[in-house]
């Protein structure tokens, strides 16, 4: 595991909301290993972002690139993992935090949601009932009632129709989209400065995505939430985010800020991505231009783990992982594009 | 791609459809080789105690000719995947006719349906839970030629051609599908269905389940295959931009009906109906610049229960164009504000003129208020 990427990833993100101001979540070399029969595989291979108060940013990858594991990871939600590197909010590093104080900061000043509402909502209790719970549960000095109460303006907040009656409906009674916006309500019950969104659209349709997505939207603004929204929907993050972070194999392969990592991706295989990515909008010769499949943590290659599937791929590559370097304004992880010319 | 269309709820081509059939297959070019009138698919279920009906399909018809690709499109619960389904009878329909190169499919006894499935097969989404997960993919080939009768050795030369087809490799044979990734399991599937050389393929949601590297490969497949073997596409999805590359026309479903129907380029740049600009608008376009552009109509309330479908236009309950009419009188699908005699629109006040914007790479982004 060579070649982790320390230097923090606002550096060359002039345009980013506030570089003046002190990120409110900073994750710096993060690594997830998991045991397995054939020996340890590395989930999570140094992954470094700083998130600032305010401001979406996109986590993007296909399925096995590390994307959800790192977020599941700097809230201690992994089990039988080893976990190295830090995740500060505010300056206290919830890697290695003792469960206690991690769970006044999880759910509360940090909260997440999950693709699929329906496995994470207890499906023998009321809508109602599980928004009181989790609220009680970091505010202890909150009565029954006046927890009633606050559910009922929370389902209103996220636009639920007669939020009064639906607090007595069971999960099952409500719609895909419904269920999504009883989960961002439940995210946001106790005021948090953090949203990670963990493909909080994947599931549903597309006409209730573009619902669900303008509410997020809309609480950022209102409550100046951080959002972490983790997806493969490169569409989704053009419309709704302001930097991006791709990962490929365990790492960040590129970051910058939404516009210039759009119009001039450094790395080939953001490239690739945005080339065989359908477009509503013009009628293309479909290109298959990334071949292959995804490499797997449990079977890196040397060197550069994109270097099997890569156009632009060089002897080098197949040696020594390249790192995060300036490419036009974003930075990318390929030692070919990122060349200076000399 | 056809000719000539025939829009769907056309009285005259209907005839036309009709007297065509009487000839045989004299007319491949006006003959469709797929024609569905009418059909009409409803499911019984018990809701508290009570027998309630579903309305799943409520009197679809469209037509498909040979080589043509129709996407049938529209959200969960809208019945496309039923349609495709009663298409091929896997699900018994309620009513209504489906004919494949002018034969009466629902008229047909087991035997015979047995011989006219040899010319239309179905992809499904997920591979995984498609592919008997205890036959090598020698089996999964040559199981459609075995029931088909075909000989041992057209079977192991015919295997060995579908691999090459769908570019997988003879090493490949002995495995088992949990040894391939999500993209190749897909490959044995629609080699499965290419086995006795369909001439129609509905193909259920085919990439839904892959990651968008994968998904624009087997996109490339199918379309490739599709000019190699002359083949015709019913092609249900969700994704909008997927069915865009590969389309001909393109019907849009709404709780069980379609709502509009056109060449693909009809829908994609002029939609009338207010649903399919509702879903056009809310697809995500993967370019920052086009979308800070695009004002999105984001469809209030939820879609009704087809247990109790709302009465006149189905859609009406979530339009910002409803009028009373709307509720008493059913709009028809017909060809509406002087558009093209292939698009069909069932909207009483259709047209593209509200706060809708639209965008067109190839004509730019298109501001409506």
């Amino acid at each position: 595991m060579n070649g982790s990427v320390n230097e923090p990833l606002t550096g060359s993100l002039s345009d980013a909301a506030g570089d003046h101001r002190t990120p409110i979540l900073e994750i710096e070399d993060l690594r997830v290993t998991f045991p397995s029969s054939s020996g340890p595989v590395p989930a999570v291979r140094g992954v470094s972002l700083d998130v600032y108060p305010g401001e979406a940013v996109a986590v993007v990858g296909e399925s096995g690139s590390g994307k959800s594991v790192t977020m599941l990871a700097l809230l201690g939600l992994l089990r039988n993992a080893t976990v190295t590197g830090s995740a500060r909010y505010r300056g206290t590093n919830l890697i290695g935090l003792d469960p206690a104080t991690l769970r006044t900061i999880r759910g509360a000043k940090v909260s997440m949601i999950f693709q699929d509402p329906m496995t994470s909502l207890n499906p023998v209790l009321t809508i109602g009932k599980q928004l009181s719970m989790v609220m009680r549960s970091h505010q202890p000095d909150l009565s029954k009632s006046a927890a009633r109460l606050r559910a009922i303006e929370l389902l209103e907040q996220v636009a639920i129709s007669q939020p009064a009656r639906r607090c007595d409906s069971y999960p099952h009674e409500l719609s895909g989209g419904m269920r999504q916006r009883v989960m961002i309500a439940m995210a946001i019950s106790n005021y948090p400065e953090v949203l990670i969104a963990d493909e909080p659209t994947t599931a549903l349709d597309v006409t209730v995505q573009a619902q669900i997505m303008e509410l997020l939207s809309d609480l950022r603004v209102q409550r100046n939430l951080a959002l972490i929204l983790i997806t493969h929907d490169l569409g989704v993050v053009a419309g709704a985010t302001d930097r991006v972070a791709v990962m490929y194999a365990g790492k960040v392969v590129e970051t910058g800020a939404v516009d210039p990592l759009f119009e001039d991706p450094g790395h080939p295989y953001t490239r690739g991505l945005l080339e065989c990515l359908p477009r509503l909008d013009v009628r293309h010769e479909v290109q298959a231009s990334i071949p292959g499949i995804p490499a797997t943590p449990q079977s890196l290659p040397p060197g550069c783990p994109f270097a099997p599937r890569c156009k632009h791929v060089e002897p080098a590559c197949l040696e020594v992982e390249p790192v995060l370097a300036p490419h036009g304004a974003t930075m990318a992880a390929c030692s070919v594009m990122t060349r200076v010319p000399s | 791609m056809s000719e000539v269309d025939s829009t769907a709820s056309d009285e005259a081509s209907d005839e036309a459809a009709d007297n065509a059939a009487d000839n045989a297959a004299a007319d491949t070019v006006v003959e469709p080789i797929l024609r569905v009138r009418n059909l009409v698919k409803e499911f019984r279920v018990r809701e508290l105690g009570r027998v309630a009906v579903v309305h799943a399909v409520s009197g679809v018809s469209l037509d498909v000719q040979p080589g043509e690709t129709m996407a049938l499109v529209g959200e969960s619960g809208c019945g496309k995947s039923t349609t495709g389904r009663c298409i091929l009878r896997l699900i018994e329909p309620t009513s209504g006719e489906v004919e494949f190169r002018g034969v009466d499919l629902l008229s047909l006894g087991a035997r015979d349906l047995r011989k006219a499935r040899r010319h239309m097969q179905i992809v499904f989404q997920d591979p995984q839970a498609s592919l008997h997960p205890r036959l090598t993919i020698r089996q999964l080939l040559s199981e459609p030629l075995e029931v088909h009768g075909e000989p041992p050795g057209v079977v192991r030369t015919r295997v060995d051609e579908l691999l090459g087809l769908v570019q997988l490799r003879a090493e490949h044979l002995d495995r088992y599908p949990h040894e391939f990734s999500g993209g190749q399991r897909q490959r044995v599937g629609i080699a499965r269905a290419l086995a006795i050389n369909p001439a129609l393929l509905v193909l259920d949601e085919p990439v839904s389940a892959l990651d968008v590297s994968i998904q624009a490969e087997i996109m490339r497949l199918l379309i490739d295959l599709r000019e190699r073997l002359g083949l015709s596409y019913v092609f249900i999805a969700h994704d909008l931009a997927v069915v865009r590359q590969l389309a001909d026309r393109v019907s849009v479903m709404y709780l069980g009906k379609i709502v509009e129907t056109g060449k693909a380029d009809e829908i994609y740049r002029a939609p009338q109906h207010p649903y399919t600009r509702a879903l056009l608008s809310a697809v995500p376009i993967p370019d920052p610049t086009v979308e800070r552009q695009r004002k999105r109509i984001v469809l209030g309330g939820e879609l009704p229960s087809p247990i109790d479908p709302p009465s006149g236009c189905r859609f009406r309950t979530r339009c910002w164009r409803a009028e009373a009419r709307c509720a008493t009188e059913e709009p028809a699908l017909i060809p509406r504000n002087g558009s093209s005699p292939s698009h069909a629109i069932a909207c009483h006040f259709p047209g593209d003129d509200d706060r809708a914007v639209l965008v067109d790479a190839e004509h730019g982004v298109q501001v409506e208020s």
